[in-house]
């Protein structure tokens, strides 16, 4: 099946923006990535119900972390030069405000908030965390980085209420407790 | 209603306000639908703001809401904050705290701040160490009161023979730095005299030499609130030995210059002594110190001080224009302290340094006094005819040459008279050679008391004597003839009786030679002799 795949993913199916859109450039509103997100998810939860649709979610977001790492990253050896990194980065290309509020890999365990957040900051409260592409795609840049599977939750979401969206992060390695 | 409305207000006032509480809702108020969702919102936030407040970040914000929201998204910022800072204080400058207003503005600039600061105190301090490590001497750092090391360079490790993870902490007892307790003793006296940098010589018990002797420049310094002794110990062990080598050579060379029994002398171009060796006051009577006060007229006779000065002239010339000091020998005549001379034989060389430089005089003044008169017993001996004591034809010889060149000088001249003994083989044959010989004797005699002051009187040989009469012709010659002549014949000769003599003079002229002048006298005493003999001739040309 593999092999008869239509949509297999590669950074160079993104095309060349500067090429294609010269006078546009490579910006657009944020409501709009938004409206293609939340279409699909209702696409998809329809036809393959809720648990499906998170999962091809955490799913896609951990393909674009991996796929982010290696086209944005560069390698670092220490964790906070790789975490400045990332700050930055999400800064720059707007994905939201990334902070470190915890970090002990004696254990395995990162606390990270992400302020105005692209998929969730803004969204109507309706008491449920929304933002599991964005656990995927946190998931797959630290596996990127320690070569450890972590697993990534969210635990306070603007949907719930809360201002920031709260991720916990663990590998099962190190970690006592699953999420 | 009216009632109940009041007091849900007055509880809600009460929960928001107060800061004691009812443990949970009244039950009178449970029923009021809502309320107790509101009650639990605002206990959460309280807990939630106590804890923030308390600065207790890690307690779990309970609940939803927008207020219980930006309680999580203010813990979440401290939370962050408290991350980065823990970065910060690990060396990790790069972080940033963004969209925090003024508050990122004023802990951003902290930040860079802070790294320039840290970067100048680390620059500071690899500099410090870099020169601290380069210090060519051993240095320390060591504990007044224990003298355990704070710190120490390579060098230091390289003379203990211990790496600085065996030194650092170790008191300089246990690795037995010093000697001994009584050099340990010096070393606590000497740091604990003053602050000041302050310097002391002593001799260690290092592993790789047990004879290592260390110069310590040591100077107390303050770290924090502890006292602490920082000293540079310089290896002067290869010094010390050489010290103690040019210290036993200059015992040496003292003791020989103080025992010999020549006069060793350094003077510099002054012409004053910077030594002189003990044996002067044998020599002269006088002590080293009398002599070193002494002038120059004080240190040497009149004739000899011209040879002092001119020797000390070629000198000053030499040094001046950088040409070898040309050594200077002479003998030279010294007033001694009894008022009597002492001959010495001088000799005098330039003392140089390693670099060439000129330095002073190095004399040596040897006692010839014995061989002075040695030498004029044998001039004189050279010059005196044995049996009579007068001068002999070698003196004489030499007398008329320097009368003639006097005579030329002063455009004068001079009489020459030689005289001979009448018929003196008859006294020899007839009395012996000895009897002839006292004859000689009381004859010189005659001739040494009838001479005037200045006149030569010497034997020619035989029977034969001549006298040099300066300033005198040919005429006044004559007249000292005859008084010989006179004297002569009225002496009555031990043993023999009457004997008479014959005269011949001559006159020097200025184109004469030495032999034709005595040649002349001899002429006219030929003429003399054959007038009849115990007569006086002068010569005529």
């Amino acid at each position: 099946m593999d092999d008869n795949r239509k949509y297999q993913f590669s950074w160079d199916l993104l095309g060349d923006i500067n090429e294609g859109r010269p006078n546009l450039g490579n910006l657009t509103r944020v409501e709009i990535y938004r409206l293609m997100q939340f279409t699909l998810r209702d696409v998809i939860e329809r036809n393959f119900g809720t648990e499906v649709a998170d999962q091809i979610f955490y799913d896609s977001g951990k393909l674009a972390g991996k796929a982010f790492y290696e086209h944005y990253l560069n390698p670092q050896k220490n964790l906070n030069d790789f975490m400045n990194q990332l700050e930055s980065l999400f800064k720059e290309l707007g994905i939201g405000i990334l902070r470190i509020e915890h970090i002990d890999m004696d254990k395995g365990e990162l606390t990270l908030t992400v302020s105005e957040d692209l998929d969730c900051s803004g969204l109507p409260e309706n008491g449920f965390e929304v933002c599991t592409y964005d656990e995927g795609f946190i998931s797959a840049l630290l596996e990127s980085f320690t070569g450890i599977a972590f697993e990534v939750r969210e635990i306070d979401c603007w949907c719930t209420g809360d201002r920031t969206c709260r991720f916990l992060a663990k590998t099962l390695e190190l970690s006592q407790e699953k999420l | 209603m009216a009632n109940d409305t009041q007091k849900w207000i007055q509880y809600l006032h009460d929960l928001l306000n107060e800061a004691n509480i009812v443990p949970s809702i009244p039950d009178s108020l449970k029923e009021i639908e809502g309320l107790e969702a509101v009650d639990q919102t605002i206990r959460n936030l309280r807990d939630a703001l106590k804890s923030i407040g308390n600065g207790n970040l890690s307690d779990q914000i309970n609940g939803r809401g927008y207020l219980i929201g930006q309680a999580k998204g203010l813990q979440s910022t401290l939370r962050s904050l408290i991350w980065q800072t823990k970065a910060i204080s690990s060396g990790d400058f790069s972080h940033q705290v963004l969209f925090l207003g003024d508050f990122s503005d004023a802990f951003n600039s902290m930040v860079k701040k802070l790294e320039s600061n840290i970067n100048e105190i680390k620059e500071a301090k690899a500099l410090f160490e870099l020169f601290f490590e380069m210090i060519p001497d051993a240095t320390m750092i060591v504990s007044v009161d224990t003298l355990t090391i704070f710190n120490c360079n390579q060098e230091f490790e390289a003379i203990t023979g211990l790496s600085k993870k065996d030194l650092y902490g170790k008191s300089l007892r246990n690795i037995r730095f010093f000697k001994d307790e009584h050099q340990e003793a010096q070393f606590m006296a000497f740091v604990k005299s003053g602050e000041k940098p302050q310097y002391l010589s002593l001799e260690l018990d290092l592993h790789m030499d047990s004879n290592f002797q260390g110069l310590f420049s040591s100077s107390m310094i303050h770290i924090g609130h502890e006292k602490y002794i920082l000293s540079v110990v310089k290896n002067v062990t290869e010094f010390k030995a050489l010290e103690e080598q040019i210290k036993k050579s200059e015992e040496i060379h003292r003791l020989l210059a103080d025992n010999a029994s020549d006069v060793i002398w350094t003077m510099d171009l002054t012409g004053k002594f910077t030594y002189i060796s003990p044996s002067v006051e044998k020599l002269r009577g006088y002590t080293v110190e009398e002599v070193m006060a002494q002038s120059h007229e004080e240190l040497l006779c009149p004739a000899s001080l011209v040879h002092l000065e001119k020797g000390l002239e070629e000198a000053i010339y030499a040094v001046k224009h950088n040409l070898p000091f040309k050594v200077f020998r002479d003998d030279v005549e010294q007033p001694c302290k009894d008022g009597t001379t002492v001959w010495t034989d001088l000799t005098v060389s330039g003392i140089y340094d390693k670099s060439n430089h000129f330095v002073g005089m190095l004399g040596v003044s040897r006692d010839i006094t014995e061989r002075r008169k040695m030498e004029a017993k044998i001039r004189r001996l050279s010059e005196i005819d044995r049996l009579t004591q007068l001068y002999n034809r070698f003196k004489l010889d030499v007398n008329i040459k320097r009368e003639m060149d006097h005579a030329i000088k002063n455009n004068m001249t001079f009489a020459l008279i030689m005289l001979d003994i009448d018929n003196f083989k008859m006294v020899n044959d007839t009395y012996g050679h000895i009897v002839g010989d006292e004859v000689l004797k009381e004859f010189a005699q005659i001739l040494i008391r009838t001479i005037c002051k200045g006149d030569t009187v010497g034997r020619w040989g035989g029977e034969e004597f001549m006298v040099i009469l300066p300033r005198k012709n040919a005429v006044e010659g004559q007249k000292v003839a005859e008084k010989f002549r006179e004297k002569v014949s009225n002496h009555i000769f031990s043993g023999v009786g009457h004997l008479t003599a014959s005269f011949g003079v001559s006159e020097f002229e200025e184109e004469l030679t030495e032999i034709e002048l005595v040649s002349r006298a001899d002429k006219a005493l030929y003429e003399a002799k054959k007038s009849g003999k115990n007569s006086v001739c002068r010569y005529k040309s």
